[in-house]
């Protein structure tokens, strides 16, 4: 991943050059999947579940950040998202198996915090782990 | 009904697809905004509409389908961050699909059906 500080901050900056046109196309994207999604669920319910996990925001995402910023900073991108895809796979079977066990509406609630919990987790868990192992240079020695 | 239903799931579908990845714009760093790319924005919505107009049992099932899903999004993540360095974000992401529905439709079949 990039060398630049792993600390999660706010970049409003982020938002510049970014049109209206940009949200559309994702506003389409997120739409058509859900659409789709909700008219496979009418007859196969199961094949339409698995839609719910279709990669809508990655793509769409990718292309603005490589027109930004290149395509490094895009695969850098879709490296984080490997660590939000493992929390999207907890979402499932957190709600999988919570909806019978604790009522629907809390199964959503606690499967949401369970994407963000390991989400969080693993991301902290890899940056510790990639400062801890990268060497840094050694300072000259006096003299 | 349903089609008030289908209407709901797309609009808040689309929406919460904007929100989540306008939060990704607004993060530093990209490996950091990159969670929210792979956040459950379409599941929420789809899944609390499927509650209220067709009952848990319809979400229980739509869910246990995601599960399939979604480890079919742990290989298109995998297989994106690869083929995107190599063929640009647009070929990258567009062969990576075939990552994705493979291992979801191997999952759905063996394990889930």
């Amino acid at each position: 991943m990039s060398a630049q500080s792993p600390i999660p901050r706010l970049n409003l900056d982020g938002l510049n050059g970014k049109r209206p046109k940009d949200y559309l196309v994702r506003f389409a994207f997120g739409a058509s999947i859900s659409l789709i999604a909700a008219l496979i669920s009418l007859k196969f319910q199961l094949f339409g579940g698995m839609f719910l996990a279709f990669p809508a925001v990655l793509p769409a995402s990718l292309t603005l950040i490589e027109r930004d910023l290149g395509k490094e900073e895009a695969g850098i991108d879709a490296e984080g998202a490997i660590i939000g895809a493992i929390g999207l796979l907890t979402f499932a079977v957190v709600a999988a198996f919570g909806i019978k066990a604790i009522g629907a509406i809390p199964a959503l609630v606690v499967a949401a915090a369970a994407w963000l919990v390991v989400s969080l987790g693993i991301y902290t868990l890899v940056m510790t782990w990639r400062a801890a192992t990268t060497k840094r240079p050694r300072k000259a020695a006096p003299g | 009904m349903q089609l008030i239903a289908l209407g709901v799931k797309t609009l808040i579908g689309g929406t919460l697809v904007v929100a989540l990845s306008a939060i990704g714009d607004c993060v530093k760093p990209k490996a950091f905004a990159g969670l929210f790319a792979a956040a459950p924005s379409v599941a929420v919505a789809s899944l609390a509409v499927t509650v209220l107009t067709s009952g848990p049992s319809t979400a229980a099932v739509s869910s246990r389908g995601m599960i399939a899903g979604a480890a079919g999004m742990v290989a298109y993540c995998i297989a994106t961050s690869a083929l995107v360095k190599r063929f640009g974000a647009v070929a990258g992401s567009a062969l990576a699909y075939v990552f994705w529905l493979v291992p979801s439709l191997l999952v759905c079949w063996l394990f889930i059906r």
